[in-house]
């Protein structure tokens, strides 16, 4: 898929997606003139903009792991080190199933021990806030 | 309890979570159910598996529990989505339940409690088979599948046995659908009735015929012909004592004995209606008397152990065997008359005991409310009249001699005595009577003849072993 933008006149702009045939292993190549922005994804695992996840309410020393939802693929993993915690994550072309995300929230290797929490989350280019409800396991 | 030791046990990638080793009971230390979940949510926050245990953060929760993590008390514990145990490596597990694969199977905590011999062995009878033991001999405290395939085993019932030769027997009835730990009360004792060895108890039992199905029998103790159950028949040379270690033998967990078609080892009882007596199922032996199981008739007794039995008939009625008794009368001579009769409570002879009606020339009288305590054969006598009789039989007395006189009677006083007769010796006795209870008597013992003596009276007692007395003879000269 190709998107750009032509500034057709001041104020007006002008959004045109083209499809591309065939193998979009490449990239095109980028052309700029006055007036006009060119941007382009050619592969659907590709990125498309920033996903700005802040997870609050975590257990600090909670395991955190987000995949997507079919489990092939690992986004993030790594452990919560405040009871707030930024992730940027990928955001994919709207559709793509790399979007859909589970995130998980576990800690069970020390006391207190929680209750594995996990949600549901869709990746987007832009910020969300997901609160964290552990439950304690003790 | 200790942590698990990742090493013991392995989690695939399909979820089998199994032993390393095998489970030695007595050596390896189990694990509560709470240690397992600890162990595997200590895993499931792992960034990624380690060793041959598969389960991370990278997979699917592997456990829940039902209610907070508390070491105090049984966990019911769930394992979820794929993760399960079999058979062999539940035995690593007690203190709680393992549920798994979405319900359809499920491992109960089973825990025996009580006062129980040291070591007893403790075994498990589901689905009215043994359980293989996978436990050391004394309390148990254990996982046992209680369902499977989504169905109950048995449902969900068990029967926890102790019945080791040597010791008082115990069972107990739990009921495994609900998870958790089950307790199983227990209580075994020394039995110092036991002393023959477990072949030699074997071998009598080999001599004992032990069958089920119904005999209307009366023992002979006044209770009356009576339904039974089954009979156990001895060879009449086998003493009640070894009939009772024999048949404690063919009780006992080693035992190949079948009884009224169970098998030994889990016989219980002879009727389901009857109640249980668990630590002896065919009946306690005490004082050296058998009180033998409800429903039980005995055949093939020694006559030494006549009496040293008790049966309680299918209706409940406890059954004792005859006691015949006898009045005696010490320290008279020949001639004295001796006269021994129940007493009134008067300082009197008690001469009105029963009332009677009789027809001329009749050598039988309907005696009614005859009592079972009369001697089987003696004196009646009717309105002060002397009669003899040979036997009685319900109420009515026969033999009698001289036949009822002319005119015969109505309505009138009669009593047995015990003893009516001229003494041909220096003691005189009543005929046998069955004890039923005690009484009092009063006895005369005169002589006005060549061996005169003031007449003497006194009274005596009639317990379950007789009655007995002395005639003071003082010469009346």
């Amino acid at each position: 898929m190709i998107t750009a933008l032509f500034m057709l006149a001041p104020g007006l702009v002008e959004v045109v997606h083209v499809a591309e045939v065939g193998a979009t292993t490449f990239k095109p190549t980028v052309f700029g003139t006055p007036g006009c922005a060119y941007d382009h994804q050619d592969v659907a695992t590709e990125s498309f903009g920033v996903f700005a996840l802040t997870l609050t309410n975590l257990v600090i020393g909670s395991s955190i792991q987000i995949e997507d939802q079919s489990g092939t693929t690992t986004f993030y993993n790594g452990t919560a080190a405040g009871t707030s915690q930024l992730i940027n994550l990928d955001a994919f072309a709207p559709g793509s199933s790399l979007n859909d995300l589970r995130i998980k929230v576990r800690k069970g290797s020390s006391a207190p021990y929680y209750q594995p929490y996990e949600t549901l989350a869709t990746a987007s280019v832009g910020a969300q806030s997901i609160y964290v409800s552990q439950i304690k396991d003790d | 309890m200790a942590d698990i030791n990742a090493s013991t046990f392995s989690i695939a990638s399909n979820g089998d979570l199994r032993q390393v080793a095998a489970f030695v009971p007595g050596t390896s230390s189990p694990h509560t159910t709470l240690e397992l979940h600890k162990w595997l949510q200590d895993l499931a926050d792992n960034a990624a598996p380690s060793g041959d245990d598969n389960v991370s953060i990278l997979g699917t929760n592997p456990s829940e529990l039902a209610g907070k993590r508390n070491a105090s008390r049984p966990m019911a514990l769930t394992l979820l989505n794929s993760v399960n145990i079999d058979d062999a490596t539940a035995q690593w597990f007690q203190f709680g339940s393992i549920e798994q694969a979405a319900g359809a199977v499920l491992y109960t905590g089973l825990k025996s409690i009580g006062t129980i011999v040291a070591a007893s062995p403790i075994y498990i009878i589901q689905s009215a088979a043994k359980v293989t033991k996978y436990w050391a001999n004394g309390h148990i405290q254990i996982l046992l599948k209680a369902k499977t395939g989504g169905t109950l085993i048995d449902s969900g019932n068990a029967t926890v046995y102790s019945r080791k030769y040597g010791q008082t027997y115990s069972h107990f009835d739990v009921n495994l659908a609900a998870g958790g730990e089950q307790n199983a009360a227990l209580g075994t004792s020394l039995d110092s009735n036991i002393v023959l060895s477990a072949a030699a108890a074997e071998a009598i039992w080999n001599t004992i015929t032990v069958a089920a199905g119904d005999t209307t029998q009366d023992l002979g103790g006044g209770q009356g012909s009576k339904l039974h159950k089954g009979t156990i028949t001895l060879n009449g040379t086998t003493t009640l004592a070894d009939a009772y270690q024999a048949l404690m033998w063919a009780c006992s967990e080693n035992s190949t004995a079948t009884i009224a078609s169970v098998p030994g080892y889990r016989y219980r009882v002879l009727n389901a209606a009857y109640a249980e007596n668990a630590p002896a199922p065919f009946g306690t032996f005490a004082g050296g008397k058998w009180f033998v199981a409800q429903g039980w008739w005995l055949a093939g007794v020694m006559s030494a152990d006549s009496k040293n039995y008790q049966l309680t008939s299918h209706d409940g009625t406890v059954e004792t065997p005859p006691n015949s008794v006898t009045v005696t009368m010490n320290g008279v001579v020949s001639g004295d008359y001796v006269l021994v009769a129940r007493d009134d409570g008067s300082g009197g002879i008690l001469s009105n005991e029963y009332t009677v009606s009789a027809s001329a020339a009749a050598t039988s009288v309907t005696v009614p409310s005859l009592k079972a305590d009369t001697p089987a054969s003696g004196v009646i006598r009717i309105n002060g009249d002397r009669y003899t009789y040979t036997s009685w039989t319900g109420t009515t007395v026969s033999g009698l001699s001289p036949a009822i006189k002319a005119g015969g009677y109505t309505a009138v006083p009669a009593f047995i005595p015990l003893i009516d007769a001229v003494a041909a010796g220096s003691t005189i006795s009543s005929a046998a009577m069955q004890y039923s209870s005690g009484f009092t008597c009063r006895y005369r013992v005169r002589n006005g003849g060549a061996s005169p003596v003031v007449p003497f009276e006194s009274t005596l007692a009639v317990t379950a072993t007789g009655g007995s007395g002395t005639a003071v003879r003082n010469a009346d000269e």
